[in-house]
């Protein structure tokens, strides 16, 4: 250990003593560095903004759907009652009814989006209930007329998101009914609202499906699409399975009537892509550390044909194959984890502008950066063995001769 | 008398097959412990291969090479850095310390090599130092002292590890006559001190001063005589 420690030392010195030659030769391993911090931490940010974004849009749930097409079945109660009791780890089941309306508060009447499902329709969008709360099973069962819109959606129908209790009239295709509002849940995203920038302001209000079959004429006992909630880790495991319990309970087996769709097909498919793009950048990065690995070795070479001399000194007064090639593989490992240490500092720093200007979170995982350090060590070991090997090989007396 | 270096049969031929070069020719040579020896001859007589023999920085061509009586001349290379580290001290004509270390440094090296930890090679090499009179110049780097004094520091590195045996090949080769002096001073003090010195040189001045006299010429040894000019002073 000591005579490593004294390698080390003597390659720190060697590496301070040609101060400029050193840092153009680490220059390619510093941009390879940076490049691959820089572009890993902007990759994790991107993700992690468009996941974000993309569950604040759409929650973890999917769909079984019926065609109808293909068979006169359809969906009742008893067939969510059949999910329910027969399904473990799920949020829920509800059925969606949809529908474009009006709604008018004290202030202002907005078109709006009234959506009608069971309790756990809480899931269908990531904002939290920030106000009061989301209708329960109770007041579903017994079907009340009691609503959930979005804090900006309080704002503008009302004026003021102190509105709990307070009454909305929503009316679809002609009917109307009186809804008493009990929960504000968080606004839209800034992804959604740019989204929807061009549209006409839109209120989002949900309410149970019992009393909107009842108010706004839609039929309990006969729809086509059922929506699971899960977590998404299980998602496509749970709407598959409800997919299955129908496909039985309607007998529909081998008519491909009964189909299912989940969300997590869809953020399987944008990780797919994202992976996709890392690996192409993380190449681009790796290539660009071997070419600076390559700049490392001629340096070294370079550095092996001027030292000849102080090799054959060195093995003349008994230094073995094995001390030379410590030398000169520290001294290229030492040059490479200097140039690595500086290339993530810089990685960091640019990662940091870049995210910041895009407004992404800046994530920085450090098993990552420990590994990128190790990696350039590798690198100069690597590149370093064959300058070290030659070194090491060579004649006391043929470098002496120099 | 103990025998240290025992030569026998040596050749030593460069470019074997067509012009090739027999530097050394069947020779014998033996020198015992704490000896004295100069070995002279014209420039491509093939004095410094047979001091690369004796330092095992290379190997015959035919015969064999016995130290301390072990047969050293068909070692791998480890083997020879081992046997040069502990047995020989080399002193050159061109000095031949690392310029980017200072004296210090360059005195410890050796010491490196043989595993010696931090605090035992500083004494070691300050002792050296001590010993050729660069008390002075320890943190110095070879570009900043005069030939006499590099020479001096390369002595010192060639005794640190205190190896039995001293070659030097034309010490004084790039010294002006006082530093000459002065090096063959200390070199004539390290054979006094128990230690076999062989020197290489075409200086017969220099020549005249050691104890036993050997001349080669094409590869052979022409004579071996003890020095009858010499004197312990
Ligand atoms: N590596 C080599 N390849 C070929 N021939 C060599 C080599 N080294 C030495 N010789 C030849 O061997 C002979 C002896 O050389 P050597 O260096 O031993 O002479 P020397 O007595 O030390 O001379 P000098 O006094 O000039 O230093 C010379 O003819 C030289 O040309
Ligand atoms: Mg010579």
């Amino acid at each position: 250990m000591g005579r490593l420690g004294e390698y080390f030392r003597s390659a720190i010195k060697q590496i301070m003593h040609n101060g400029y030659r050193t840092f153009m030769t680490m220059l390619g391993i510093i941009i390879g560095i940076a490049a691959v911090i820089s572009v890993v931490a902007l990759g994790n940010g991107m993700t992690d903004y468009v996941k974000e974004e993309f569950n604040g849009l759409y929650g973890n749930f999917g769909y079984v759907n019926l065609d109808i097409g293909k068979t006169t079945e359809y969906f009742t109660m008893e067939d969510l009652r059949v999910l329910e009791n027969s399904m473990e780890d799920i949020k829920g089941v509800s059925p969606s009814f949809q529908s474009q309306g009006r709604a008018r508060g004290t202030r202002e009447s907005y078109i709006a989006t009234i959506d009608g499902g069971a309790e756990c329709q809480l899931y269908a969008l990531a904002n939290p209930i920030v106000k009061g709360q989301y209708f329960s099973k109770q007041q579903v069962d017994t079907s009340q007329r009691v609503c959930v819109m979005l804090r900006t959606d309080a704002t503008k129908l009302f004026g003021t998101e102190e509105c709990i209790g307070k009454e909305v009239e929503l009316s679809i295709r002609g009917k109307s009914a009186i809804y008493t509002v009990i929960g504000l849940r968080e606004a839209m995203n800034t992804m959604y609202n740019t989204l929807m920038s061009t549209q006409e302001y839109s209120a989002i209000i949900e309410i149970p499906y019992t009393s909107c079959a009842t108010d706004f004429g839609y039929d309990m006992n006969k729809f086509y699409q059922i929506i699971v909630y899960a977590e998404q880790s299980n998602l496509q495991d749970k709407v598959n399975e409800a997919q299955e319990i129908m496909v039985n309970h309607h007998s529909l087996r081998g008519e491909n009537a009964i189909t299912a769709y989940s969300m997590a097909d869809l953020s399987g498919s944008f990780d797919e892509l994202m992976n996709a793009i890392s690996t192409f950048l993380i190449l681009v990065a790796v290539i660009s550390l071997v070419v600076g690995g390559i700049g490392i070795m001629n340096i070294m070479l370079v550095s092996v044909t001027e030292r000849t001399r102080e090799i054959g000194i060195r093995k003349s007064i008994g230094a073995r194959t094995g001390a030379i090639m410590a030398q000169f593989l520290s001294e290229s490992a030492m040059l490479t984890l200097i140039g690595g240490i500086i290339g993530i500092i810089v990685g960091i720093t640019l990662a940091y502008i870049i995210c910041s200007t895009l407004g992404f979170k800046l994530i920085i995982d450090p098993e990552g950066v420990i590994g990128t350090a190790l990696f350039s060590i590798i690198i100069g070991l690597v590149f370093g063995l064959y300058p070290a090997l030659k070194a090491a090989r060579m004649k006391p007396i043929d470098a002496l001769r120099v | 008398m103990k025998k240290l270096v025992e030569i026998k049969d040596v050749c030593k031929i460069y470019n074997p097959g067509e012009n090739e070069v027999r530097a050394l020719n069947h020779v014998n040579l033996t020198i015992g412990e704490n000896e004295f020896v100069a070995i002279i001859g014209q420039s491509g007589s093939g004095k410094s291969t047979l001091m690369n023999m004796i330092g095992c920085l290379d190997i015959p061509t035919s015969g064999k090479y016995y130290l301390h009586g072990k047969d050293v001349s068909h070692m791998s290379d480890d083997e020879q850095s081992d046997i040069r580290n502990e047995e020989i001290g080399f002193i050159f004509q061109g000095f031949n310390l690392i310029q980017s270390l200072t004296a210090m440094e360059n005195v410890e090296l050796p010491l490196i090599y043989r595993g010696i930890g931090k605090r035992e090679r500083d004494r070691l090499a300050e002792v050296a130092l001590n010993s050729v009179g660069l008390e002075k110049r320890k943190n110095h780097r070879p570009n900043e002292m005069s030939g006499g004094q590099q020479q001096r520091v390369a002595i010192a590195r060639a005794i640190a590890q205190a190896p039995p045996i001293l070659l030097a090949d034309e010490p004084t080769g790039n010294l002006d006559s006082s530093s000459s002096k002065e090096i063959i001073k200390i070199i004539k003090r390290l054979y006094r001190e128990g230690r076999t010195v062989i020197v290489i040189t075409h200086d017969s001045g220099i020549a005249k001063q050691a104890k036993r006299i050997i001349t080669i010429s094409d590869g052979e040894i022409q004579s071996d005589i003890i020095n009858p000019d010499y004197k312990e002073d």
